[in-house]
């Protein structure tokens, strides 16, 4: 397919359409995927040579992507709402504000910190699957919450989930991770600052920001360093999850401080609900220690792992070409760990906490319909907004669109320009696909040859790709809705949409900057 | 009763949403799979058909979702 702007239009228009239904006309992401999804299969047959056979095969794809990130909103859901009916996110809403009054550091410790550990445990829509509703039980918007828990989370996701993402940058390029960690853990560790300064502006507008800034500070050295020093010691892994519980424990010590120090006397260790009854923190926590516990054992013991890695699932796929040449390689589909996947964990988690609040006499009766009736209704609304864009992505990967979009964005600007234009398209792939690893997936090649034909350096512009991929993942459609979905927004996810990609923008644009100053340095040249 | 007569069309939508979203989820993850079975072995009347119920189920999300 030749490059031209009709042609490069033709491919944007199912992301068009997505902004224009779910930003102008504040459609919800469900409705808003399947018109995008309809125009996707449109474009591909009529303009881009896609077969019945082609969509067949990548809907298949889709499919397989969807229920990878579907078996994390499910069990994300019942976990939260096990915690939610045992009175965890009530006796939270009144433990933080014990630990400290002040409700910027009350964000930032759940928002910025809480939701990088969860995304480094587990990520997948986790961070803010489970983060946002805790904002809300501490008294912050459903829209807060949800624009907290996501940009707090953007700077952690590359190295997050076992650095899935930037082992699928070094699978993808076949270079070495010596060689592309460092400037990968420098802009994203440079970047935990303006993720926790805007999680601050959100949660308590300027003044928040000013009486919290020396901690953030403090707490994105402490995090920025803990990670690249685990990256340059090869431990990239556990970048993302190293370093956010260096800061949740430095953050917890902060709290401490005369300025942010606990002051209304309440009791941290144990609390006493509404019908009177003394309940135990511990207890109370359990359900989140045992998602902690069993995320660490499942990732860190070699022969659980093993074990649990013989359970998967997936599908293979032949070379499929358009009837324009372009050509995807045969391929394994997306593997799904039936035991150990993320998803599993949180089930685990769940059935556990479930069995300790049941003993403990923390459930009432009815509590079982109370519990799946939420998840039911949050959960399926979710579904079918991940089917449809997940479907719409692939389609448009699968076809050559996505490829088309990124060729036009990079010709257009020269040496000078695309460094300012790297962590952008990194961030658009992410944005499209809901995912930095889909990110990497699709432009990293794209990125190195077009670096290496402008003469700039191949690892800092990759780091940009990721790094932009990193902080583009939290403004995706798809992870926006698991985050609606928990808070009572399931329908109206347009809400968030404007901020977010208002807020979001701002690192990745940071991003950009600092790309030009390290290649104006000289530095990973 | 007020004696506005309801907006039959909203109403069916309101009441029946949850079981119609789980019509359309139900469906798509079906298809999907149907798809992909029906390529494996060559067959065109199949994959039409499956993806038919596929943009059925999307019909049906982008009514209801």
């Amino acid at each position: 397919m030749p490059l031209n702007l009709l042609t490069w239009l033709l491919a944007f228009s199912p992301v068009i359409i997505v902004l224009v239904l779910m930003l102008g006309l504040r459609w919800g992401g469900s409705k808003a995927g399947a018109i995008a999804w309809f125009v996707a299969v449109l474009v591909a047959f009529f303009f881009f040579g896609a077969n019945l056979r082609l969509i067949a095969y990548t809907q298949a794809k889709a499919i397989l992507l969807s229920l990878d990130v579907l078996y994390i909103i499910w069990t994300a859901l019942l976990l939260y709402h096990i915690a939610d009916e045992s009175g965890t996110v009530r006796m939270i809403g009144t433990m933080l504000p014990a630990l400290t009054p002040d409700r910027t550091m009350q964000g930032l410790l759940l928002g910025w910190l809480f939701a990088s550990f969860l995304q480094g445990m587990g990520g997948f829509g986790v961070p803010v699957a489970v983060s946002a509703p805790l904002l809300v039980g501490l008294g912050f918007s459903p829209v807060q919450a949800v624009l907290m828990s996501c940009i707090g989370h953007g700077w952690a996701v590359n190295f997050g989930s076992l650095a899935t993402s930037f082992q699928t940058l070094l699978a993808v390029t076949n270079l070495p991770g010596t060689l592309l960690g460092p400037p990968s853990a420098v802009l994203l560790g440079i970047s935990a600052l303006p993720c926790g300064l805007i999680v601050a502006f959100i949660g308590g507008g300027w003044q928040g920001v000013r009486r919290t800034f020396p901690a953030v500070l403090l707490l994105s050295v402490v995090m920025g360093l803990t990670q690249y020093g685990l990256v340059v010691a090869r431990v990239w892994t556990l970048g993302a999850t190293g370093a956010a519980l260096v800061g949740l424990v430095v953050g917890f010590a902060l709290t401490r401080l005369p300025a942010y120090r606990q002051t209304n006397g309440q009791s941290l260790t144990s609390q006493v609900d509404e019908n009177g009854r003394r309940r135990s923190l511990p207890v109370a926590f359990s359900a989140y220690a045992i998602l902690v516990v069993l995320a660490f054992g499942i990732n860190l013991i070699e022969p659980l792992r093993a074990f649990l890695d013989r359970f998967q699932f997936t599908l293979q796929f032949p070379e499929l070409r358009t009837a324009l040449g372009w050509v995807n390689p045969a391929e394994a589909g997306r593997k799904i760990d039936l035991l150990g996947h993320p998803g599993a964990v949180l089930f685990y988690s769940s059935l556990l906490a479930a069995l300790i609040y049941q003993r403990a006499g923390y459930f009432r009766p009815g509590a079982w319909k109370r519990i799946l009736t939420p998840v039911l209704r949050g959960a399926v609304n979710s579904s079918l907004g991940i089917v449809a864009m997940v479907g719409m992505a692939v389609i448009m990967s699968n076809t050559g669109m996505t490829n088309l979009l990124a060729e036009g964005l990079s010709r257009n600007f020269g040496a000078e320009f695309y460094p300012l234009v790297a962590p952008f398209l990194g961030a658009l792939g992410a944005f499209i696909t809901g995912s930095n690893n889909n990110s990497n997936v699709l432009f990293a090649l794209l990125q190195m040859r077009t670096a290496e034909l402008l003469k700039l350096s191949v690892p800092l512009i990759l780091a940009a790709q990721t790094a932009g991929g990193s902080l583009g993942s939290i403004m995706a459609p798809a992870k926006v809705i698991v985050g609606c979905s928990t808070v009572g927004l399931g329908d109206n996810e347009s809400v968030v949409m404007r901020p977010i990609l208002f807020y979001g923008l701002l690192p990745v644009a940071g991003v950009a900057l600092l790309t030009v100053l390290f290649l104006w340095l000289g530095v990973w040249s | 009763m007020n004696g506005v007569p309801p907006n039959s069309n909203s109403s069916w939508r309101k009441k029946y949403r949850l079981q119609v979203q789980l019509v359309a989820l139900i469906l798509a993850v079906t298809a999907s799979f149907g798809l992909y079975t029906a390529a494996q072995n060559g067959d065109s009347f199949w994959s039409g058909a499956w993806l038919a119920t596929l943009a059925l189920s999307m019909l049906l999300t982008g009514l209801v979702g």
